[in-house]
């Protein structure tokens, strides 16, 4: 590794930071600062000579670390993480596939219900207003089903038909016909 | 011999003939093609539709296909499809690409196609800027795809009314669709049907999802339901 320098680091992007000090530097708590909260951490750590090696360095594979002989006895020691994904600056999120229509993602909503998650992913995942069926691992469930890890959700949206949904209004002997672009959605004329 | 019927001639089924017109002009293709529509083409079709003459869809457009695409077989039937007639337009085999504005129609197709012991029904359907395509399927009586009807419930119990039923002025009331929802829906029909004709098995995904504004599609593979 090249000479940690102030001026070396300031070189570096915001995402090469960020992965330095994990797994570089071991030292926690960085991966949302800005660049120079960074770079002054790690210059601190630099300058105290106590530069280790944090747990995430050797998440890829094994990983082998050569320290300066105290005595003329040469010492290696040598590390393995078995469980990557407590390694440090992993979060053990469980996310869960939750699908709408052409809209997809994965999604920390482990222990809410269906109704909760239709309100939380309405907007991000286009879910169409009114009631529609929710799909647990191709089953049919009700509002009520608590998410789980493992699930694969989908929220049925309603097959293509034409155009806007128009409603039909009638107002004192008159006829009103207004596109509703979100179906469900009150309209200024009811 | 397998046969392809394609119901409706608007924005989807226009575009879809002219893809699977063209492609299957220059395979080994022999089964003959049936248009079926009721509706005539107008000059406000113009904006969404693909046709040289106006009059009947059906019409207008199996004379335009046979003179540009010579190796195809093409007939028209020009009504709406109805149950009194769906016998005389749906058969045994045939691969149905269902390319109505309404979900009646929809529903008399699926009803009608799980009577057949083996048939393959392609529907398409989009609002403005997303849409879906269905895929039910029967083989040797045995229901292999979910019918139109199995997951969506507005299509079971549907709150349309089928053109056939429908008023000249009611007819010429056009809703506002995207061109461009159209043709996404009439490719991923072409899609599936290039899958059939040259893997000779139906896609494991029975839906395929897409939305034009987050350049996205999602197809999702449904259980045939026990009953």
């Amino acid at each position: 590794m090249a000479k940690i320098t102030k001026e070396y680091l300031e070189g570096k992007t915001i995402a090469e930071l960020r992965k330095m000090v994990v797994h570089d530097f071991g030292i926690p708590g960085m991966t949302k600062k800005r660049k120079s909260v960074i770079i002054q951490a790690i210059m601190k750590k630099v300058n105290s000579g106590k530069k280790s090696v944090g747990k995430g360095a050797s998440r890829s594979s094994k990983s082998v670390v050569q320290h300066k002989p105290v005595t003329d006895i040469k010492m290696t020691i040598e590390s393995s993480i078995t469980n990557p994904h407590k390694a440090f600056g992993n979060k053990a999120t469980t996310k869960i596939i939750v699908a709408c229509g052409a809209s997809k993602g994965k999604f920390a909503v482990a222990g809410k219900t269906i109704a909760q998650i239709k309100v939380m992913l309405g907007e991000v995942l286009n879910i169409p207003k009114g009631f529609p069926q929710a799909m647990v691992n191709g089953k049919k469930v009700d509002d009520s089903y608590v998410a789980k890890k493992g699930d694969q959700i989908e929220i049925l949206k309603p097959a293509g038909k034409k155009g806007f949904e128009w409603i039909i209004h009638h107002i004192n002997g008159y006829v009103f016909e207004c596109p509703n672009l979100i179906i469900g959605h009150p309209h200024p004329h009811q | 011999m397998m046969n392809i019927k394609i119901v409706g001639l608007g924005g989807i089924g226009s575009a879809l003939l002219e893809f699977v017109g063209r492609y299957l002009n220059y395979s080994d293709f022999t089964g003959v093609i049936t248009l079926v529509d009721g509706k005539d083409y107008k000059q406000k079709n113009s904006e969404r539709q693909f046709f040289n003459q106006f009059g009947n869809k059906a019409q207008s457009k199996e004379q335009e296909i046979v003179q540009r695409f010579r190796n195809l077989n093409v007939k028209s039937f020009p009504e709406y499809i109805t149950q009194k007639n769906i016998s005389t337009v749906i058969e045994n085999g045939d691969i149905i690409f269902v390319c109505v504005d309404n979900h009646i129609t929809r529903k008399l197709i699926s009803d009608y196609a799980s009577t057949l012991q083996d048939v393959i029904v392609i529907s398409g359907g989009n609002d403005w800027i997303d849409g879906n395509v269905q895929i039910f399927a029967k083989e040797g009586g045995r229901k292999i795809r979910p019918s139109l009807t199995d997951y969506h419930p507005e299509i079971e119990v549907p709150d349309d009314r089928s053109p056939d039923t429908m008023s000249c002025e009611e007819l010429a009331k056009s809703e506002p669709q995207l061109f461009f929802a159209n043709l996404s829906a009439a490719i991923i029909m072409s899609w599936v049907l290039y899958g059939i004709l040259t893997s000779k098995e139906v896609p494991k995904e029975s839906e395929i999802y897409f939305d034009i504004t987050q350049l996205s599609i999602n197809a999702v593979q449904r259980a045939v339901p026990e009953n």
